[in-house]
């Protein structure tokens, strides 16, 4: 990754803003991150004797994919204290997003984080051994529920 | 099931309704108190179902009574569907096609919240109060652990795909496919709703999470997205290929394996 494609941009639709909330994520571990210490010194050897800021730095190159790894924003702190997550990328698609810290842990700071950033992660679930005390599945799940439905059916000639 | 818990079954509206509550729950507070939780929960039938012809909301819905003249808890239902039909975007709506208006998809959450007030008089320090997938707790069953909670394998193989425990979240509610086939509807397609096999919500509210899920399964990812800004936490399941695709919200409660 180079040091110019700094921004993720993850499309996050939420119902009040359907088509416009997106949620922006800076990257500043591209510049140091481990395999690309040779671009660095390189720009520096050709940058003397132009701008000395790097304000021109290259826009996103779309056509080169993001290296697998996991990439941890920065971390922005405001009154309700420090707020960084991380983006885990496969094969140039983001997988999973990780609050690594999120304000304080009091439930209103939760929910006001829920509030600024809706998402989803994705995975797959394997059917797992759980010691639980009950189970939430779809509804209708009672014999006498589905026996009720199925005489339904019958009298509907279904 | 722990063996510091005791478990009471009701029945009404052809379902089972569960009680757990610590062994140290008298059996006599339980004979006197359970009897009425399942009158509470067959009235609440005979006013709002309608497989019954001569319900309050089969008249309702046939033109023969006014809201005025039903008891108040119709309109105090037909009130919460107006908030959740309003807070969901209209996702969760309980008009049908036709015109009746169906409360059902929440009305056994609203009657097993109704029921709550009569649980102190148990003398439980905590107790889990579940029905068909919806499930409300308070409480820790004992010192070590909170109330913990499975989610079913959508394809109904009686697996268990995820669990979580209740702590900030004391209620979850999951809607879905599995035993009944297509039956929600999405009233801003016209159509039945395809978009999960199965949704669960976890909040504070078994209502409210009962209402979220149902319209997930209607209005699909960008209702699972607002219902975070309502302060709920949802997992979605698709079976696809023989695997269970997930999403869920970063505050899912989630208990590892």
């Amino acid at each position: 990754m180079v040091g110019g494609a700094s921004v993720v941009i993850l499309g996050a639709g939420f119902a009040a803003a359907p088509e416009a909330a997106v949620l922006e994520l800076t990257d500043p571990g591209a510049e140091t991150a481990s395999g690309a210490t040779d671009q660095p010194t390189t720009e520096a050897t050709a940058a003397p004797d132009t701008s000395p800021v790097p304000e021109t730095s290259t826009p996103p190159d779309v056509s080169e994919e993001a290296a697998d790894g996991t990439y941890p924003g920065p971390v922005v702190t405001n009154i309700r204290g420090d707020y960084q997550l991380q983006i885990v990328v496969v094969d140039a698609v983001v997988t999973d997003v990780e609050f690594l810290a999120a304000g304080t842990e009091a439930a209103e700071s939760v929910s006001i984080n829920a509030r600024a950033l809706p998402i989803l992660r994705e995975e797959i679930l394997e059917a797992q051994d759980w010691d639980v005390d009950y189970v939430s599945g779809a509804s209708f799940t009672s014999p006498a529920m589905v026996e009720s439905a199925q005489g339904a059916f019958d009298d509907a000639g279904l | 099931m722990r063996e510091s818990l005791k478990r009471r079954v009701v029945t009404a509206m052809t379902m089972d309704f569960t009680l757990d509550v610590p062994a140290s729950v008298s059996d006599d507070a339980l004979d006197t108190v359970m009897p009425f939780i399942e009158s509470d929960l067959q009235w609440a039938d005979s006013i709002f179902s309608l497989y019954k012809p001569d319900s309050e909301l089969s008249r309702l819905g046939r033109g023969e009574a006014s809201i005025g003249d039903c008891v108040p808890a119709v309109a105090e239902v037909l009130d919460l569907c107006e908030k959740y039909r309003d807070e969901t975007g209209g996702a969760f709506d309980a008009r049908r096609p036709d015109g009746v208006i169906d409360p059902t998809g929440i009305v056994k959450t609203w009657a097993m919240e109704r029921v709550r007030w009569r649980f102190p008089l148990l003398g439980a320090s905590a107790w889990l109060w579940g029905c068909a997938g919806d499930v409300s707790a308070q409480g820790r069953p004992d010192a070590t652990a909170p109330w913990r909670v499975g989610i079913a394998d959508p394809r109904g193989t009686g697996a268990t795909v995820d669990a979580i425990e209740l702590g900030t979240a004391v209620a979850v509610a999951t809607s879905g496919t599995a035993h009944s086939g297509a039956h929600i509807w999405d009233p801003r397609r016209g159509s039945a709703a395809h978009h999960y096999a199965q949704v669960s919500v976890a909040g504070g509210d078994v209502v409210q999470c009962d209402a979220w899920a149902t319209a997930i399964m209607a209005g699909g990812r960008k209702v699972a997205l607002a219902a975070q800004a309502e302060g709920l936490h949802v997992l979605t399941c698709s079976a696809r290929e023989g695997k269970i695709f997930a999403e869920r919200s970063p505050g899912w409660p989630r208990i590892a394996p």
